[in-house]
């Protein structure tokens, strides 16, 4: 069958079959490979996306299910070549090693900034305990997500 | 492209119909089964669990999305209102069914939250079902719709058994309903091997309706027996008596006695056992209701 929706703002058509997840179409069929998979049961976050605007594990929703979505992936953070402040926190707070659980992360992360620009440490914990990191341990990552917090409240 | 072991092995059809007609007449068939927020069953389409000829996807029925409260009226929450949308849109919640708020809060991470429901929590029918032991200690009930007609259970008789519930082919949860007999204090308590993303060793749900008057002390549990679990027997005990350090000894023996655990992954049926006993007693205390004599 075919679905509709929008990745990153373009809108895409594609022939999926009901068995596939949106994480598998995402990345074998339109090469969009942000999303990670890990454990594909929904207990790693790597395959996080932000679905109608809220973070979602994209292996748990089959495919079809997402006719009609608006999804927002790591691809669509970096704006004309320039990195997104989440991004640039990331970075200058070591906040990765290998990067696989990383655009899970930055998506989770995004989404909450969204909904509180101003998360106490708490509240990170919360928003991103659905993501697991196997190497850099998660105080940097806690740390990067309060740095995009300030960065972005003092850029708008 | 090679299909992975990850991915769903076997075929099925795909159907999103718009009205709660559509999708009753289609349920109607053997094979098909609903789903609202597939966390449950995308899973179990990957451990061949589950081998469905056809997926019904209720989310685009408008009237399954419906959340009201009142006094009168109680909550009344339709299948297809995710966990977060409970836990972020509806202050009532919190307000008036604390332990409820509480154990949704518990359930996965914020990602499960998102798509997760209580109608399809309850349609698992997993013992360690987590909204269920406080939905049974505010008395909940479902309205159940099928092509032939809707009926009123009590959430206390739809278990039968891990995985097992009431439903009749072609039979869905349309609203859970949850009466509202006046203020509430309590405690979700979860045990598990890691803090976010896992099911329940054990799950204790201990709710006090009207705590500065008549004080009726409710408790249910999870993952303690093949199906949720709601002990009649140490409320009628405790019912009316001064919380005395005998009185909740004894309460929380009684509870331990009405449970039936068995050994997992996630727990051993002894420390399960164990727990039954221990829980009960903690959360009386923490909530500040008695004091052991030192
Ligand atoms: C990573 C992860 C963590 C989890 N953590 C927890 C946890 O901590 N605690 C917990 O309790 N659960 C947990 N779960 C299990 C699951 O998320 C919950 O049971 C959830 O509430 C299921 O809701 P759903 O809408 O996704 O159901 P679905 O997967 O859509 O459906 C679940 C079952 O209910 C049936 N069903 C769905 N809708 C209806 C309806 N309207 N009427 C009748 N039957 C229906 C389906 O056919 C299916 O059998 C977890 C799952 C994952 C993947
Ligand atoms: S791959 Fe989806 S949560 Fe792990
Ligand atoms: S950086 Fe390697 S898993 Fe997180």
């Amino acid at each position: 069958m075919v679905i509709k929706f929008t990745i990153n703002g373009d809108e895409m058509e594609v022939d999926v079959k009901p068995n596939e997840t949106l994480l598998d179409v995402l990345r074998n069929k339109l090469f969009v490979t942000g999303p990670k998979e890990g454990c594909g049961n929904g207990e790693c976050g790597a395959c996080t996306v932000i679905y109608n605007g809220k973070p979602m594990n994209s292996c748990l929703i089959l495919a079809p299910e997402a006719d009609g979505a608006e999804i927002f992936t790591v691809e669509g953070l970096t704006k004309d070549g320039k990195l997104h402040p989440i991004q640039e926190a990331f970075i200058e707070e070591n906040a990765f090693q290998c990067g696989f659980c990383t655009p899970g992360f930055l998506m989770s992360a995004k989404a909450l900034l969204e909904r509180n620009p101003n998360p106490s440490k708490e509240e990170i914990v919360e928003a991103l305990s659905g993501n697991l990191c196997r190497c850099t341990g998660y105080d940097t990552i806690i740390k990067a997500v309060k740095k995009a917090a300030e960065k972005m409240g003092a850029r708008s | 492209m090679e299909r992975g072991e990850y991915m769903i092995p076997h075929d099925f059809s795909y159907f999103r119909p718009a009205t709660l007609d559509e999708a009753l007449d289609m349920l109607s068939e053997d094979g098909m089964i609903p789903i609202m927020g597939s966390t449950d069953v995308v899973v179990k389409l990957r451990a061949r669990r589950l081998k469905p000829k056809g997926i019904v996807d209720l989310k685009a029925i408008e009237e399954l999305h419906n959340f009201s409260f009142s006094k009168e009226n109680g909550m009344v929450i339709g299948a297809a209102v995710t966990m977060n949308e409970l836990i972020e849109d509806h202050p009532e919640v919190k307000e008036n069914y604390p332990v409820f708020y509480q154990a949704i809060k518990k359930v996965g991470a914020y990602q499960t939250r998102n798509r997760a429901t209580v109608a399809g929590n309850i349609g698992n029918s997993s013992p360690a079902a987590d909204s269920v032991p406080p939905l049974l200690t505010y008395n909940a009930k479902l309205k159940l719709v099928s092509k032939e007609g809707e009926r009123e259970v009590e959430l206390k008789d739809f278990f039968t058994g891990p995985g097992k519930n009431i439903l009749k082919q072609g039979e869905i949860i349309h609203s859970i309903i949850v009466p509202y007999e006046g203020p509430s204090i309590g405690m979700y308590y979860k045990l598990s091997r890691i803090k976010a993303v896992d099911l329940s060793t054990i799950g204790v749900a201990l709710t006090v309706i009207d705590p500065d008057g008549k004080r009726d002390i409710r408790i249910a549990l999870a993952s303690v027996a093949p199906t949720p679990l709601r002990v009649f027997e140490a409320e009628d005990f405790i019912r009316g008596k001064e919380l005395t350090p005998e009185v909740v000894e004894e309460f929380a023996k009684i509870v331990q006695r009405n449970t039936s655990p068995i050994t997992d992954s996630r727990g051993t049926k002894e420390y399960r056992y164990e727990m039954a006993y221990v829980l009960p007693k903690k959360i009386l205390r923490e909530l500040g209701l008695y004091k052991e004599v030192s």
